[in-house]
């Protein structure tokens, strides 16, 4: 009993001991918690009197908008699936973990918080929905950067509160399609005002799926999207929205180049949208010949429409058919980029009369074996034209193309005409026949291309023997004398372009000729000059460029030498023009005009993918 | 009478400064004082702003004076798209090439005086020296101390790892 007596003795003192540890532990963490809020609290009357918390909260939060500035979520959209595309939420979490005082601002200010990339449910209720609220706010929701199993809490947590979501961005990659339709399709969004969904693009080659027939859905969103200003869809799959569109004014589709689209469902979608300026058509997909038949009749007004584009390797064919579909402001910018490839025989066509091509009076035209690049600009107008034929063809369709210039553009009415073409020097005449207003005129000339067609490319581009030169087959020849040309009458005056004043030539040489070539060709330039100032119309400004050749065909000596000897000879035309420009082997004295009006409107709410961009003679 | 297009500023420390009226009329509130008191030779009393601090005010004025974007102007788009489109010279640089203290003294006199072009430049150079800081950074530009608890620390802490989560 003793030996039992002491041990209960010794139990308790040592349950005492605990008691006292254990209250010492807990003094000393109310002591430790008290410092740490006197600390944060010193810390706090620290910062208080630092001289950039002497700013007012107002200054403070003007600070934080210009250090988020380059945080814009708009160009963080690109219109092209891609898992690392983020909106950048890091800059304003960094501004919040400075000190207590910036933290306050910046959660009073709901308006920092209205665009957040968010990718787990608990971070979407924290920032996107908590910090913003009561404001309106948008998301960028990268599908596959979700957990599998968070995918359905995320959703439920955006269509609870979705009816403050002003702008949704989503992005999905190749296997997220029926759980993103699923939603898009049940969500109730009274104020969004942009949509964009970016999709991945599957190969065309790998899938062996049917190609979609894009049909109008039923309406989506609950059947509201009154306030939506901007809509994307890249790639549109087998639907578009039948909701009225009465605000959109921005709207981007990007087509599978396999996508049965029918022209008919396509016009009634664009006719729920009147208020479009920006219509801009990705990989714009093939028509059928019913729909060609069964949309005759049918025209879209779109009164408000400053842009349309058909970008990236669309069908010509589809785009020209949609043109004439639509009835649309001559002011309307026009841009289309066409392609014919192994898989697409679509060629270059003859452009029916289009209102953005009527009033132009500048006009530039570029051909590079299989190339086309066009621009008609006028002072509200403009149309500008991209396009390529395929490597394997054996059929030159852009030199015909060339030949109904005068019935597709208004030669008459043009000032200025920039015509870099591989076509013969009559095709040349024939334009400048009908063009009576022609201010300045920049050729670029493929020499003796009368005398020898494509196909004897090979003979051609060694040069013809010198014995066996004939000047009525050369173009610069050919052009040279229609300029020359005199009118009848007592006070003769060039027959062909009487108010040219500036003249560019540029003679694209290929492989050099011999220099006796180019001496004869100087003279035949210096006669031009000497006939229109005979007329009492002399040319005023001269620039030429007597050897185009590209830097690894310049690689001899003998070349160099042979260069700065015709330079040296060309040089001699000076003295008949008051201004004149002898241009080097390597300069570029025929640039493809750069358009005036800005095109920064065609990504005012998102980023356009590399391919789509307007190329404007980029190569 | 004295010239009728020059006033006289006096600063909180008595300091006194003979400027145009087209300078000072930069600042909204000088500007509605001068149409208030009408032709008068009365001086301003500034009472927020030292002397030095009115002497760089005045220096930006004049730099300034004839910039197309006055006060009266119309604001068409709004405060956000004229603090995206604040552009900040070369000249606004080396204006604001002083100390701290003097610095958020111009900034916070510029915004008693209401004059929105020096506010706009002072908070973007503010706003340069922040960008792409982290916020330990931050701190030792400004002086500022680390005041947040513990608890708030972990808060912090996973904030950070959401924004990191790839």
């Amino acid at each position: 009993m003793e030996i039992e007596n002491d041990y209960e003795d010794e139990i308790a003192e040592l349950i005492g001991q605990v008691q006292r540890t254990l209250g010492a532990r807990q003094r000393a963490m109310r002591t430790f918690k008290r410092i740490h809020i006197l600390k944060a609290i010193l810390g706090e009357e620290i910062n208080a009197r630092v001289s950039v918390n002497t700013l007012p909260n107002e200054l403070v939060m003007d600070v934080f908008k210009h250090v988020l500035s380059d945080v814009d979520p708009c160009t963080a959209i690109t219109l092209k699936f891609e898992k690392s595309t983020r909106v950048q939420t890091l800059p304003l979490l960094r501004l919040t973990h400075v000190c207590r005082r910036w933290r306050r601002v910046a959660l009073a200010n709901p308006n920092l918080w209205q665009r957040i990339d968010c990718h787990d449910p608990e971070q979407l209720e924290e920032f996107a929905l908590r910090r913003s609220h009561p404001g309106p706010f948008s998301l960028f929701i990268n599908i596959p950067r979700y957990h599998e199993s968070d995918r359905k809490d995320t959703l439920r947590s955006v269509l609870m509160h979705s009816d403050r979501l002003q702008r949704l961005d989503v992005a999905y990659g190749l296997t997220e399609e029926s759980v993103l339709y699923s939603w898009l399709l049940d969500l109730h969004v009274p104020s969004i005002e942009c949509l964009t969904i970016s999709g991945y693009r599957p190969d065309a080659l790998l899938t062996n799926a049917p190609p979609p027939m894009i049909v109008l859905q039923k309406s989506l969103f609950c059947g509201g999207l009154s306030r939506l200003h901007a809509l994307a869809i890249s790639l549109i799959p087998d639907w578009l929205p039948s909701n009225p569109l009465p605000v959109l004014t921005h709207l981007y589709l990007s087509f599978r180049w396999d996508t049965d689209l029918r022209m008919s469902p396509f016009l009634s979608f664009l006719g729920s949208a009147p208020a479009l300026e920006v219509l801009h058509l990705s990989q714009f997909a093939a028509l059928y010949a019913d729909d060609e038949r069964d949309v005759a009749s049918a025209q879209i007004p779109l009164s408000q429409l400053k842009y349309i584009l058909m970008s990236n390797q669309s069908r010509f064919s589809s785009a020209l058919a949609l043109l004439t579909q639509l009835v649309i402001p001559g002011g309307s910018r026009t841009y289309i980029h066409w392609i014919n490839s192994t898989y697409n025989d679509d060629t270059v066509r003859i452009l029916p009369p289009l209102l953005s091509i009527a009033k132009s009076d500048r006009l530039a035209i570029h051909t590079n074996w299989n190339r086309l690049q066009v621009a008609a600009e006028g002072h509200d107008s403009g149309f500008w034209l991209d396009g390529r034929e395929s490597r394997h063809t054996n059929t030159d369709r852009i030199k015909p193309w060339l030949n109904q210039l005068p019935s597709m553009f208004p030669l008459s009415r043009l000032s200025h005409l920039q015509l870099r073409a591989r076509c013969p020097g009559s095709t040349v005449v024939q334009v400048l026949r009908e063009a009576v207003a022609l201010k300045t005129l920049e050729l670029g000339l493929c020499l003796y291309l009368d005398e020898h067609p494509r196909e004897d490319a090979a003979q051609y581009d060694g040069g013809p023997l010198y014995k066996d030169f004939d000047s009525s087959k050369d173009s610069l020849v050919l052009v040279s004398r229609a300029l020359s040309e005199e009118s009848g009458g007592a006070e003769p005056v060039p027959r062909f372009c009487p108010k040219l004043r500036a003249l560019t030539i540029l003679l694209d040489s290929g492989s050099m000729f011999a220099q006796v070539f180019y001496g004869h060709w100087k003279d035949t330039i210096r006669s031009l000059l000497l006939a229109r100032a005979r007329l009492r119309r002399p040319i005023l400004r001269l620039a030429v460029q007597p050897i185009d050749l590209n830097f690894k065909d310049r690689g001899y000596d003998d070349r160099v030498e042979f260069i700065e000897e015709v330079l040296a000879d060309y040089a001699s035309l000076a003295e008949h023009v008051e201004e004149y420009v002898l241009h080097d082997w390597d300069e570029v004295p025929i640039t493809f005009p750069s358009p005036g009006e800005d095109w920064d409107e065609i990504g005012r709410y998102w980023t356009i993918p590399e391919d789509d961009r307007p190329r404007f003679g980029k190569s | 009478m004295g010239d009728s297009n020059r006033l006289t500023l006096v600063a909180s420390d008595g300091g006194k400064f003979v400027v145009d009226k087209e300078v000072v009329q930069m600042s909204v509130l000088l500007k509605n004082m001068i149409e208030d008191l009408g032709e008068t030779d009365e001086s301003i009393p500034i009472p927020n702003v030292t002397s030095p601090v009115l002497t760089k005010v005045i220096e930006f004025c004049e730099n300034h004076r004839t910039d197309a974007a006055r006060t009266d102007g119309p604001n068409v788009d709004g405060d956000d798209a004229r603090m995206r489109t604040a552009v900040v010279s070369d000249w606004d640089r080396q204006f604001f090439d002083v100390d701290q203290d003097l610095m958020f003294e111009i900034i916070v006199a510029a915004n008693y005086l209401d004059i929105k072009s020096l506010v706009d430049v002072g908070c973007k150079v503010v706003a340069d020296m922040i960008k792409g800081k982290s916020p330990q950074e931050i701190r030792d530009l400004f002086d500022i101390v680390n005041d947040f608890s513990p608890e708030e620390e972990a808060a912090l802490r996973k904030e950070n790892e959401w924004a990191n989560d790839r």
